[in-house]
């Protein structure tokens, strides 16, 4: 239809660079020559090899060759690819040769050695009317390429070799050849009644009859092939046509069986309650949504989508009734993802098709199938409803030009119109475009603006560095604080992770909260991938497998990332801040012992990062952790996360070595944007006390430290734990508990009784409040 | 007997000990009660009175070399035990640090995501970031693309089986979100998760995007394009990146483009972008005849991979640490 001066290379770069991707070109055979179409005239057995034969082939030029095949599917009178002496096949060329003691003039080809297929069970068997020594590229178009396209969504007029000819024809400035005249004359008048109930569905539906057609005929082999190189099947010859068609130009067609046809046609959307058994076998319940054909008896095949098997052509049809309508896109849009399938009728009225275009199509159709299965043509009945509106639309130049942001000028618009076919009347500073009846793509100014920038070509528009007056950028305290949480574990040696948002079941169970509602994925990529994460332990603790296993025994990595909650009802995807550790607590080396990282390290990574809050450890429990070895973390009143040893019960669930720790918080609550504000610096000198104490063991020192910094000591600058002690010298059920006092003032060296007072008020309130004595 | 010759015994003497306790004794011997220096001084009352300054001048002055000498000595033996005590302490610098050796690492889909957020900040643009589980309007809707729109075919969304959201299929809901909330001029990236039903060598059903938008009065096409050259060659430290646009589709802009990147040799696809749609602008109150907006979209995952020669998507989100710490 369009037939520009470009190489196979040239024509892919120019329909990707007019928005038709092509995504490859691949010849349809492998390079091959002197190949040509025989005729098996004998077939004898190999005396020396019972699965060889030796076979009598004529190529057509008064010579037969003596051929040894081993193919199993070689009979006398059958036409095949035969390489003659001298052809050239893949790296090798075909010689005379003798096999095991019979010689060989040549061979006999599969469609797998002719790199045309992957069948390989026999030689490559050609149909009865192939002429014999013809080339087998050019009786086979092997020449040929298949350009695969990537259509964007809003491109429906593209899917057909017209539509592509059309942008083609513009973007290469090349004529294109396409008859839009109806030209085939009836010679029956034979007409079925259609009657459209639904206009603003359908609003135009042409049909026709033709009979006594032979259904039975074989479907030419160049159809054959173009149908198979589109991905299309063979089915019967009115069948493979109709697809031939809508390939050609775009229309979906289709054949009902005439016979099977009971009164009159309607088109009208379904009623509640009927049903249709479609082409493909599938009963389906017919929703008030769907638009439906039907004859007197109901539904018959469901508009735009597929056919009805009850009347479809089957090998006895002789007379047939066709359909070349226009269905509106809302009639199928999404109709595939209820269905379960979809259709290339579907696909194609989903994103419109040429409603001018339905009786050119049907004569093509029509004068195909006589001239192929023979038959009768009947006149073509067209109804008409109200056909969608050709407003036209208005592009302005300035407009135009302000958009894309250089000099366009009336002139290369006016260009990009007459190329594209597009029908415009133009004044001082604008255009008018009306849209032709396949462009369902063109509604506003930036339409226009597109196709103009599309047709004068990409390349052509300038790049141009953006300028303008110069601000500050407001900083995203969030994102910084983000940033310094993940500074503050890579530096203590930890690995940053990405891990999925959606989890397995089991990993919410063993690591969420007990009796929390979980988020469910309705489509997962895999059936135990099927949870939104409340939490990152679980893709943490896999993680830790999955380098265990690979013979990494010092693992520290953690996690920043989106969890997701519900809470009653309500989706919140708060930030947390998650990680897990194992092995030695240093790289092996001779400065520190080797032992294995435990909770206070793993605690003493974590409180830098809380240093300005009031923070709390407390004892707690948590199903996924040792019970005496874990804390949840407090900051005021709010729970914030957790951290500790995973329970053994986790490690030997999920096959860890252990000892391993984790950790877990919201990153929302650690958010500190307080200005520091200054306090004066002491010129005085400080004074060191230290108080030692006794407390039953199961008192908890950080409790007391905590009561010692609240307690509001007059001087007091620092507390310091720095002695636990246990055992020797110390009553069983008892611990030893060493802090030591910084003291310091701003207007005066501090005298003894200054300091005594303080630590007499520090061991008051410590014996008051648990039973502390002190120790000598 | 002769000053001098005292003072060179003295000298002598002196430098024969070699620690503070025998120089004190080998002192006495000079300047004790009983040494030769006080037998000295004492002897002056014998003398004539006419000869008992000079005498005493010169005895003193003796005194003082011996002194001086004394001195000198003690300072060198201190000098010499500091010199032998230090040898003694020497360690064997070579040995590693004490502590560990390593840092930990920046995911590199982190490290870059910095990387363009830096560079895009320089650039006058903010960073904003959003949900990823989204409602329909935001992901689609507002997005110009209303229920049933071929187009959303485009992305295989994932949906939440019990509640009318979805995980966001890329991160231009943050245009309408962020357009909703302020008033132009705006200019922001927004990068995060995207979510699509998708899984093989090159696609992650999770992966990244990085969103960008600038609205103003005056922002073109071709500013665009300016834009994402100038960004790749920044980001890529390569002045000699040359970007293509190629027509395409999406429905929140018009016209669209898909940003190729001329990269060693050949033609990459990094990204996709056009001017803001005027029904997305008018979703959100803003008047298209007087503001133009430009959105773009880049995949980080995939500029990662170009920048760090990765050549397996999957790599990313195995977490092997032995790739992770390739990148500290």
């Amino acid at each position: 239809m369009c037939d520009p001066e470009m190489d196979s290379e040239e024509l892919a770069h120019a329909l990707t660079m007019a928005g038709l991707e092509v995504e490859e070109v691949i010849p349809v055979s492998q390079f091959f020559s002197g190949v040509l179409i025989g005729e098996v005239k004998a077939v004898q057995s190999h005396a020396k090899a019972d699965r060889l034969k030796i076979c009598e082939v004529d190529t057509g030029n008064n010579e037969i060759l003596s051929i040894v095949c081993g193919a199993p599917n070689v009979v006398k009178g059958i036409k095949v690819a035969c390489a003659i002496v001298g052809s050239k096949l893949g790296q090798g060329q075909i010689k005379k040769t003798t096999i095991r003691g019979a010689e060989s003039e040549g061979m006999l080809c599969s469609e797998q050695e002719l790199g045309v297929s992957d069948n390989n069970d026999g030689i490559w068997v050609l149909p009865q009317d192939a002429p014999l020594g013809e080339d087998i590229r050019s009786y086979c178009d092997l020449d040929d390429k298949i350009f695969s396209l990537k259509l964007t969504p809003n491109r429906g007029d593209c899917l057909s070799i017209l539509g592509i000819a059309r942008e083609v024809s513009a973007v290469s400035r090349t004529p294109l050849n396409f008859e839009y005249e109806p030209k085939v004359e009836h010679t029956i008048s034979d007409t079925l009644t259609v009657n459209l109930i639904d206009t603003a569905a359908c609003p135009k539906y042409s049909g026709r009859i033709i009979q006594g057609v032979n259904v039975k005929t074989q479907t030419p082999s160049h159809i054959i092939r173009r149908l198979a190189r589109s991905g299309i099947r063979s089915i019967n010859a009115v069948v493979d046509l109709t697809n031939y068609v809508m390939l050609e130009i775009g229309q979906p067609m289709h054949a009902f069986d005439q016979d099977k046809l009971k009164g009159e046609v309607s088109i009208r959307f379904a009623r509640e309650g009927e049903s249709l058994k479609l082409l493909n076998g599938e009963d389906i319940s017919l929703t008030n949504d769907m638009l439906t054909i039907n004859d007197s008896g109901g539904p018959i095949a469901l508009a735009g989508i597929m056919g009805g098997l009850e009347t479809s052509v089957d090998r006895e049809t002789t007379n047939l009734f066709l359909e070349s309508a226009f269905f509106s896109s809302f009639v199928v849009s999404g109709k595939w993802r209820e269905l379960g399938f979809s259709t290339d009728a579907l696909y194609r009225y989903e994103r419109g098709v040429d409603f001018d275009l339905s009786e050119v199509a049907l004569d093509r159709l029509s004068a195909l199938i006589v001239e192929v299965c023979g038959g009768a043509i009947g006149p073509v009945t067209v109804s008409e409803g109200i056909l969608p509106k050709r407003e036209s639309v208005k592009l302005r130049v300035h407009k135009c030009e302000k958009i894309l942001g250089f000099p366009i000028g009336s002139d290369r618009i006016k260009d990009c119109f007459k190329r594209l076919k597009l029908p415009f009347s133009q004044d001082s500073n604008s255009f008018c475009v009306t849209p032709p009846s396949y462009r369902f793509d063109i509604e506003i100014e930036e339409d226009l603006i597109e196709e103009v920038a599309r047709v004068d070509g990409y390349d052509k528009l300038p790049s141009v560095s953006p300028r303008d007056s110069l601000g500050f950028v407001p900083i995203n305290q969030r994102l910084v604080s983000f940033q310094k949480v993940k500074e503050h574990f890579i530096s203590r040696q930890y690995n940053e992770v990405i891990t999925y948002g959606f989890v397995e079941e089991k990993w919410e169970k063993d690591f969420g909260t007990n009796g929390k509602k979980l988020i469910f994925l309705k489509n997962p990529i895999a059936n135990h991938l099927d949870v939104m994460r409340s939490t990152l332990t679980g893709s943490l603790v896999s993680v830790l497998r999955f380098n265990q296993n690979r013979y990494q025994e010092r693992v520290r990595v953690f996690e920043v990332s989106r969890v997701f909650k519900d809470s009653s009802g309500q989706i919140h995807q708060p930030y947390v801040c998650s990680g897990i550790a194992c092995g030695a607590v240093f790289e092996q080396q001779w400065g520190h012992k080797d032992r294995s990282i435990d909770f206070f390290d793993l605690k003493g990574d974590l409180q830098p990062l809380f240093s300005k809050e009031e923070v709390f450890y407390e004892k707690s429990s948590h199903d996924w952790l040792h019970p005496g070895r874990s804390a949840s973390i407090r900051v005021n009143e709010t729970i914030i996360g957790w951290l500790g040893e995973l329970h053994p019960r986790i490690l030997r669930k999920y096959e860890l070595q252990g000892p391993v720790v984790a950790f877990e918080f919201t990153l929302d609550d650690v958010m500190d944007n307080d200005i520091p504000v200054f306090r004066e610096v002491s010129k005085f000198p400080p004074v060191v006390r230290d108080i030692s104490i006794l407390v039953e063991s199961n008192k908890s020192a950080g409790e007391i430290l905590n009561y010692l910094n609240k307690l509001g000591l007059s001087y007091v600058e620092r507390i310091d734990l720095f002695d636990v002690y246990l055992g020797k010298g110390i009553e069983k059920g008892q611990k030893g508990l060493a802090f030591r006092l910084l003291l310091q003032d701003t207007g005066k060296t501090l005298t003894d009784s200054d300091t005594e007072m303080v630590i007499g008020e520090a061991l008051e309130g410590l014996k008051k409040t648990f039973q502390a004595k002190p120790r000598r | 007997m002769d000053l001098q010759h005292i003072v060179s015994q003295a000298k002598e003497m002196f430098s024969k000990v070699d620690n503070g306790h025998a120089l004190d004794k080998a002192k006495s011997k000079f300047l004790g009660k009983s040494g030769v220096i006080t037998d000295q001084l004492r002897k002056i009352r014998e003398l004539p009175a006419e000869e008992k300054a000079t005498a005493g001048q010169a005895i003193n002055h003796a005194k003082n070399q011996i002194e001086e000498i004394l001195k000198h000595r003690k300072d060198e033996i201190i000098e010499h035990k500091l010199q032998r005590e230090m040898a003694d302490s020497s360690i064997d610098i070579t040995l590693p640090g004490r502590g560990n050796r390593t840092d930990g690492s920046y995911h590199p889909i982190s490290k870059t995501l910095d990387r363009i957020a830096f560079l895009f900040n320089s650039m006058g643009f903010s960073v904003i970031d959003g949900p990823e589980i989204e409602s329909d309007y935001y992901n689609f809707t507002a997005l110009n693309q209303p229920q049933n729109h071929p187009a959303r075919s485009m992305h295989d969304t994932f949906y939440l089986a019990d509640y009318e959201y979805l995980l966001r299929t890329h991160t231009s809901p943050m245009q309408i979100r962020h357009m909703e909330e302020f008033k132009p001029p705006l200019r922001v990236i927004s990068p995060g998760r995207v979510y699509r039903v998708d899984s093989d060598a090159t696609h992650s059903p999770m992966f990244h995007q990085l969103e960008g938008l600038w609205v103003d009065d005056n922002i073109s096409f071709s500013n665009l394009k300016g834009l994402t050259r100038e960004f790749l060659r920044a980001f890529f430290e390569n002045d000699a990146i040359d970007v293509r646009f190629r027509p395409s589709y999406f429905p929140f802009t018009e016209p669209s483009a898909e940003i190729d990147m001329f990269f060693e040799n050949s033609w990459l696809e990094v990204g996709g972008c056009g001017m803001v749609h005027p029904k997305v602008l008018k979703n959100v109150g803003i008047d298209s005849d007087k503001y133009q907006a430009f959105a773009f979209g880049m995949g980080l995952d995939r500029l990662a991979m170009i920048r760090y020669k990765i050549e397996d998507l999957r790599l990313f989100f195995e977490n092997d640490i032995r790739f992770l710490s390739q990148f500290t």
